[in-house]
């Protein structure tokens, strides 16, 4: 069974906790791969100087780089039966993308390390609403949250 | 299925590569600002909060150069706020970075739970005018970086060579866009984010919403003077370059601002 961990623009250093999740450390043979998508990046209004960051920041990474549409090639890797890994993001477009792949495949998405904790979410129309409410876990190190991730 | 190459005579080899790969993507060139492990390492090693809380509003002040860095995940809020906290002797020196780095948070905590408000006005403009009175349009002067106000001009040609803007000459330029030269936040967003390098549609779209007033209590305008303290000889601020520039807040807010008067 083919686990392959989708490493999508928001996510590209190798020690994101995505790289140790359970699921890609006990799978011998995964395959990592950043999907080169002229229609994402079109969608998301990147330009050349944006795209040529983003290539240069992948020569260092363990991931092979594929042109092709993501949702594809992700169905392509990851086989009938395989497992997708990716980090959390709030981008609205893979976002849409990781619903789409959820209903084929065994989807998990891996949160990065947090930055602050909220007891609920705090209200967001205003920015000073949310930092009198994070503050005291933000300027703490780790977020002053246990460390569930290895570093 | 194609694996794409990862090793390159040269940098001008990627770029051609890049362009090649992706020929609609805006821009000519790429930008001087390397996303290599040494420029990252680089940037972490020079991390002075204290010094950031002083000097940050400057042009020239000791801001951290991380957000292509942070954007694309290279480097994490936790490890940046944690290197922080390790530099300074009381944490209270490092609050102010820290609560710059919230702001990101809080942006993509915005866009997670409203990711409609990322193209569409938040809430309506208090500016006097209705979104309706805004053009759509980008006009050509502005994506040409020929306003005839030469701070502007500045500042535009900055975005479209290298692709980073310190954050008050991000400001300072949509303010233009939006209130002098009254388009819709979505042109003027729309532009930097074919031109940055840090871009990101939660930090961007949300943060020309702050400047235009559809996601806060009022629009944030700027005059000569301000840009004169903070620019120092970073761009052209010469009153005779940059005359609609140069008035007070009183009159500017009077001039882009009229009905708004009449309302009050
Ligand atoms: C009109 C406008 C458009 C913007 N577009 C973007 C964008 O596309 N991408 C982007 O990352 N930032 C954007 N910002 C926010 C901010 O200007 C940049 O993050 C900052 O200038 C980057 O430079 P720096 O890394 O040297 O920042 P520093 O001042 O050194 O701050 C450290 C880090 O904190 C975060 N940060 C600081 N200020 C802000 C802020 N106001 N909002 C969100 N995060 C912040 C960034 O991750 C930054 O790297 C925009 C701001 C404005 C006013």
């Amino acid at each position: 069974m083919a686990t392959i961990l989708w490493v999508h623009d928001g996510a590209l250093r190798a020690d994101h906790p995505m790289f140790d999740a359970e699921t890609v450390k006990s799978s011998r043979d995964y395959k990592a791969v950043f999907i080169w998508d002229n229609d994402y990046f079109n969608k998301a209004e990147m330009g050349l100087k944006q795209l040529v960051f983003i290539y240069e920041a992948l020569l260092d990474m363990p991931v092979d780089i594929v042109q092709g549409s993501m949702v594809e090639v992700l169905r392509q890797c990851a086989g009938t039966d395989g497992t997708i890994v990716t980090a959390a993001t709030s981008d609205i477009t893979l976002t849409q993308m990781m619903a789409a792949l959820n209903t084929s495949h065994r989807l998990q998405v891996v949160a990065d390390e947090p930055f602050a904790h909220l007891d609920k979410t705090p209200d967001l129309r205003r920015f000073f609403r949310y930092w009198n409410k994070a503050k005291s876990s933000a300027m703490q190190h780790h977020g002053g949250m246990p460390i569930l991730w290895t570093e | 299925m194609d694996i794409l190459p990862k090793s390159f005579a040269d940098r001008q080899a990627l770029v051609d590569h890049v362009k090649a790969l992706s020929p609609q993507a805006k821009g000519d060139a790429a930008s001087p600002i390397e996303a290599t492990q040494a420029n990252l390492a680089k940037r972490l090693d020079a991390l002075d909060p204290a010094a950031y809380g002083r000097s940050r509003n400057f042009i020239n002040g000791k801001v951290t150069g991380l957000s292509p860095f942070i954007r694309h995940g290279m480097v994490s809020l936790n490890q940046v706020r944690n290197l922080a906290l390790d530099r300074v002797a009381r944490k209270s020196d490092a609050e102010k970075l820290i609560q710059e780095l919230a702001w990101r948070e809080f942006w993509q905590l915005v866009r997670r739970d409203h990711p409609d408000w990322i193209w569409r006005d938040a809430e309506p403009y208090k500016t006097g005018f209705s979104s309706r009175d805004y053009a759509d349009a980008l006009p050509q002067d502005i994506a040409a970086g020929q306003t005839g106000v030469a701070a502007i001009d500045d500042i535009i040609a900055m975005l479209t060579t290298t692709g980073y803007l310190h954050n008050h000459l991000r400001m300072y330029l949509a303010s233009y866009v939006v209130h002098w030269r009254r388009v819709k936040w979505q042109a003027g967003a729309r532009f930097m984010l074919n031109h940055l390098i840090d871009a990101d549609a939660a930090s961007n779209n949300l943060s020309w919403q702050w400047i235009a007033s559809t996601y806060s209590q009022k629009p944030y305008i700027f005059n000569l003077e301000n840009m004169q303290k903070y620019c120092g000889d970073a761009i052209n601020t010469q009153a005779q370059d940059n005359q609609a520039l140069d008035a007070s807040y009183e009159v500017l807010t009077a001039r882009l601002f009229p009905q708004q008067r009449e309302m009050a």
